[in-house]
């Protein structure tokens, strides 16, 4: 299969290290599907190339992602997309809801927002999506 | 209404150029004058005052003076175009801003000019005269500054173009001043020539403002500009030649930055001698004083060179900077490619001037001075004597002439290391009237070495406090001159070169002439020859310390 | 070629001018095959440290060392294998752009002359054209063609970026990472623009009054540095804490900038006492400030 462009996009501010970001926008491109198993990515130095930045912070990145399941190395062939995945899709996901759960909790306890008034909030918004579609 | 943008102008002029012109209408005229009254002690018959070297002096001068209110930078490489960038943006009308610098530069040059001529060389003019001068020094001017504009685009083009003029100019000048029987042209065809070379000028150089203020709006020319200019044999200078390596590369370069200015002041200053080969006079009698000064004109470029040091505007060189210093060669081999331009340039040169003076010769078609001249060195010196005294004349000529392009060339090394605003006028002006008066001395002792010969037989031991004081200074300096830290210490014996040199006059003087006269000929041209040579023995050790500072 | 000699080893360089320390007891190695960023006010001594590496310094108190060669006494050795693309450049302005890849090219035996005539390509203007005649961003885009064209072994930029178009700092940027995926090539990038330092440095050197402040790879500089806002009542000895550089104190209120493994340093605080509020981790712009030895800083930071 030949491999694709990925796009990717880093941020400088965001205080996160471009290698944490480009793992965890691979993991979201895996776990959203728009990379399938066994396909290809870029070589470390063409997304260097392409991202301008230095092909050591992809390494890093191919590496993180490889000790973890994501990604499977051929020699001298490249990095490819792992199976089995899935499992680590959900869990993914699971963990990223988690995180934004969290920081929502944290958010509403700064300004005074009970839990239960959270909870509250959140169903009133529901059924005024669902309605509204 | 102008008198504020006049002011600006001429405190530009006058105010940012003050020490080049103070320098250059200061210092050759003392050291000629205190020259000529140290001389005046010893007990050789006084010459008159209008000797070829005084003339050669004041051309170097005028055209010292002509660069600088024109802002051209002759020593090559250099961002030419002209006026810095500010003065056009000064509140006047673009003829005002052509005309001041014309004005003052001519008026000045012309001041200079004739007071020397009338106090110095002792040449008296009437007044029509001196306008007829005053007149040719403002066209050569007005096309000099015309092309410092870079009204055409390739250079060699506007050398040639102003040569042409220059020659034009000097046979008018010549024509109107010469008597009636002696003019080839006619005084008729003088005032034309003087006319059309000063009305084409000006309007040259107004137009070379306006298009300079402006843009290349001026659709006509550029038109005229496409036409001529186009074909392929104008881009011959963009080609690139195959360059083997390194060395190859940077010989190229030198040459393309450095390596015509000689060649190209020898051929200005070539159309002088050229233009008067068509007087009567000359023609029936040549005079070989002034070819024989041609080829000592390479004096002229060491004041050419180091005045324009002074002024703050044209110190944008191409130097040792970043880019050079950063060349993937050892310094040796950058040392070398200056030496080799250096060498190469003289030789071309010095055809040049060899072609000006054949055609000179040729040109006066009489040849009876020239045999008159040969038959009286071989009654002195036998035939043989004859042939090494040529030997030694051509020794001395091409020492002499090497020391001007050396220290022209090694300049441009001084003027890294040291603050050339502050020394650079210093190291030229000083050797250049150091080499003056050397030739100067050994021209008299050679026409009263009798009488020479006599008084040098006791020694004088006063002459030595001279030599002491400097050895003395040098050796002060000496710690000084350790230290890498500061490399402004180079300068200080740099300028000491010139005392240097007049030290080992001294001692050629004091030297026991029971071996003869010729010992102390000899002696003299070998420590011109060392002088000359040290410079550029020096450039390898120049280029290290310029380089790694 | 062998990883484990430094590319570039200076050993307590000290250089003064008049007097005044411009590099003061300096000590640096650089290993091969990484992109070394110098990041320091003006004034710093950057540049002065750059000429020391080009051989255009003599090493007053000290030593420097390229590809294992001093630069003062081998020039030609070690600039042939430099690319280098000075901060003004000062290229001969009479050059046309062919004559001056030419006139480049002879100096360098691993020239590649298709490659050169394809960067400059890339840069889109007539070769024919005399360099002066090109505007800043384009001389320093060809300057930079001429620079990588013999595939250095060392790329040094002196403050590439500064009064560039956006444009020509792409091109930059892109001829540091192609420089740096071929093996065993390295790039040292001096630059006051963090953005483009943190983008593709991997190793970070703050230069600061001609002294090194820090000089850590990029990773650990980006992770490690953190502010902590911590409230205790008692008086807090921070310099004795552990990785901490700088502490300001707002009553019970303290803000302690750190350069150090967080929970550590946490756990260490939670011990004698103090309520950590807040902690947030430094962007490379801010720890720079935090470092340098500034009397005003603005509290907020970009």
């Amino acid at each position: 299969m030949r491999s694709i462009h990925l796009n990717l996009h880093l941020s400088q501010s965001s205080g996160v290290p471009p290698y944490l970001q480009i793992v965890s926008q691979v993991k979201q491109l895996i776990a959203s599907g728009r990379l399938s198993v066994d396909q290809e990515l870029p070589a470390i130095r063409v997304l260097a190339e392409k991202l301008l930045i230095n092909p050591n912070t992809v390494a890093r990145a191919y590496r993180e992602l490889e000790a973890a399941g994501w990604l499977y190395t051929k020699r001298g062939a490249g990095s490819f997309v792992a199976a089995g995945t899935t499992s680590f899709s959900a869990e993914t996901c699971r963990r990223q809801i988690k995180e934004r759960v969290r920081s929502l909790l944290t958010e509403a306890g700064h300004m005074n927002i009970s839990t239960k008034d959270l909870i509250k909030l959140i169903r009133e918004m529901d059924d005024a999506a669902s309605k509204g579609e | 209404m102008y008198r504020a943008p006049v002011a600006a102008l001429t405190a530009e002029l006058f105010g940012k150029n003050r020490w080049a012109i103070i320098g250059t209408t200061l210092i050759p005229p003392l050291a000629w004058f205190a020259g000529k009254a140290y001389l005046g002690k010893l007990p050789i018959a006084p010459v008159g005052a209008a000797t070829p070297i005084s003339l050669l002096i004041l051309m170097g001068c005028a055209l010292q003076f002509a660069l600088i209110f024109a802002y051209v930078d002759l020593t090559a490489g250099s961002k030419s175009g002209g006026f810095p960038k500010h003065i056009l943006l000064l509140p006047a009308p673009t003829w005002l801003l052509a005309l001041v610098p014309i004005a003052a530069g001519a008026s000045f040059t012309s001041g200079f000019v004739l007071l020397w001529l009338y106090y110095v060389s002792g040449v008296h003019f009437n007044w029509a005269q001196q306008l007829i001068i005053a007149a040719a020094i403002t066209s050569l001017m007005c096309w000099l500054q015309a092309m410092s504009w870079e009204l055409l685009p390739s250079r060699a083009m506007r050398i040639v173009l102003l040569t042409v003029m220059a020659i034009v100019a000097v046979l008018s000048v010549v024509s109107l001043l010469a008597n009636e029987s002696e003019n080839l042209f006619g005084r008729t065809w003088g005032a034309v020539g003087l006319a059309v070379t000063a009305i084409t000028g000006l309007g040259l150089a107004y137009l070379a403002v306006i298009r300079a203020r402006r843009g290349d709006t001026l659709d006509f020319y550029d038109h005229v500009r496409r036409i001529l200019f186009s074909s392929g044999r104008w881009s011959r200078q963009t080609r690139s030649p195959a360059l083997a390596n390194g060395v190859a590369a940077q010989n190229w370069y030198e040459w393309r930055v450095y390596g015509r200015v000689l060649p190209t002041c020898m051929t200005i200053l070539g159309a002088g001698p050229l233009a008067s080969v068509a007087f009567a006079r000359i023609r029936h009698s040549p005079s070989f004083v002034l070819p024989a000064l041609l080829l000592f004109l390479f004096f002229v470029i060491a004041p050419l060179v180091g005045g324009a040091y002074v002024s703050k505007n044209l110190t944008r060189r191409v130097q040792l900077g970043l880019f050079g210093a950063t060349r993937p060669l050892s310094d040796t081999e950058i040392a070398f490619a200056k030496l080799r331009l250096a060498v190469k340039s003289y030789l071309v040169s010095f055809a040049i001037l060899l072609a000006v003076v054949v055609v000179f010769v040729l040109g006066s078609s009489n040849n009876a001075a020239l045999v008159s001249l040969w038959s009286r060195l071989a009654v002195w010196q036998g035939v043989t004597g004859s042939y090494l005294s040529l030997l030694l004349l051509l020794i001395v000529v091409t020492a002499t002439s090497w020391a001007a392009g050396a220290y022209f060339m090694s300049l441009q090394l001084f003027a890294e290391s040291v603050d050339r605003k502050k020394h650079g006028w210093k190291i030229s002006l000083g050797v250049t009237a150091l080499f003056f008066l050397l030739l100067d001395i050994g021209g008299r002792l050679y026409r009263s070495r009798a009488s020479a010969l006599e008084w040098l037989q006791s020694p004088h031991y006063e002459l030595l406090i001279v030599p002491v004081l400097l050895l003395g200074m040098g050796l002060c300096l000496l710690p000084r001159f350790q230290s890498l830290d500061t490399l402004r210490t180079l300068n200080r014996p740099a300028s000491s070169v010139g005392a240097g040199a007049a030290l080992c006059l001294i001692a050629v003087w004091q030297l026991n002439l029971a071996f003869g006269y010729q010992w102390a000929l000899s002696w003299l041209v070998v420590t011109v020859a060392l002088l000359t040579l040290i410079p550029y023995l020096l450039m390898p050790v120049l280029v290290g310390m310029n380089r790694h500072r | 070629m062998d990883r484990q000699i430094p590319i570039i080893d200076i050993q307590h360089l000290t250089r003064r001018f008049n007097g005044k320390a411009a590099l003061d007891d300096v000590t640096i190695q650089f290993p091969r095959g990484h992109v070394f960023g110098i990041v320091g006010e003006n004034g710093a001594g950057k540049t002065t440290l750059i000429k020391h590496i080009l051989g255009l310094y003599r090493a007053q108190q000290g030593s420097v060392s390229v590809f294992g060669m001093d630069p003062v006494r081998r020039p030609k050795e070690v600039l042939s294998r430099i690319g280098y693309l000075s901060e003004q450049p000062d290229f001969p302005e009479w050059m046309t752009i062919a004559q001056f890849m030419n006139y480049m090219g002879a100096f360098y035996a691993k020239w590649d002359a298709s490659y050169a005539a394809k960067l400059v390509e890339e840069v889109n203007v007539d070769p024919h054209k005399k360099i002066g005649e090109l505007s800043k961003g384009q001389q320093a885009r060809v300057g930079l063609c001429a620079a990588q064209a013999h595939r250095p072994e060392l790329l040094v930029l002196d403050e590439p970026s500064s009064g560039l178009d956006p444009v020509a700092r792409n091109e930059i940027l892109a001829a540091v990472i192609r420089t740096v995926v071929e093996d065993g090539r390295s790039v040292l990038l001096s630059s006051h623009l963090l953005d483009e330092v943190q983008q593709v440095c991997d190793h970070l050197l703050f230069f600061s009054q001609g002294k090194v402040l820090l000089s850590e790879s990029m990773e650990a500089v980006l992770e490690k540095h953190y502010q902590i806002s911590v409230r205790i009542s008692a008086p807090l000895a921070w310099q004795a804490l552990p990785g901490v550089f700088k502490a300001t104190q707002d009553g019970t209120e303290w803000q302690l900038f750190c350069f150090a493994d967080i929970a550590q340093l946490t756990n260490l605080l939670k011990q004698q006492g103090a309520q950590i509020l807040d902690q947030r981790r430094l962007s490379l712009n801010e720890a720079f400030l935090a470092r340098s030895p500034q009397r005003h800083i603005l509290s907020e930071v970009a």
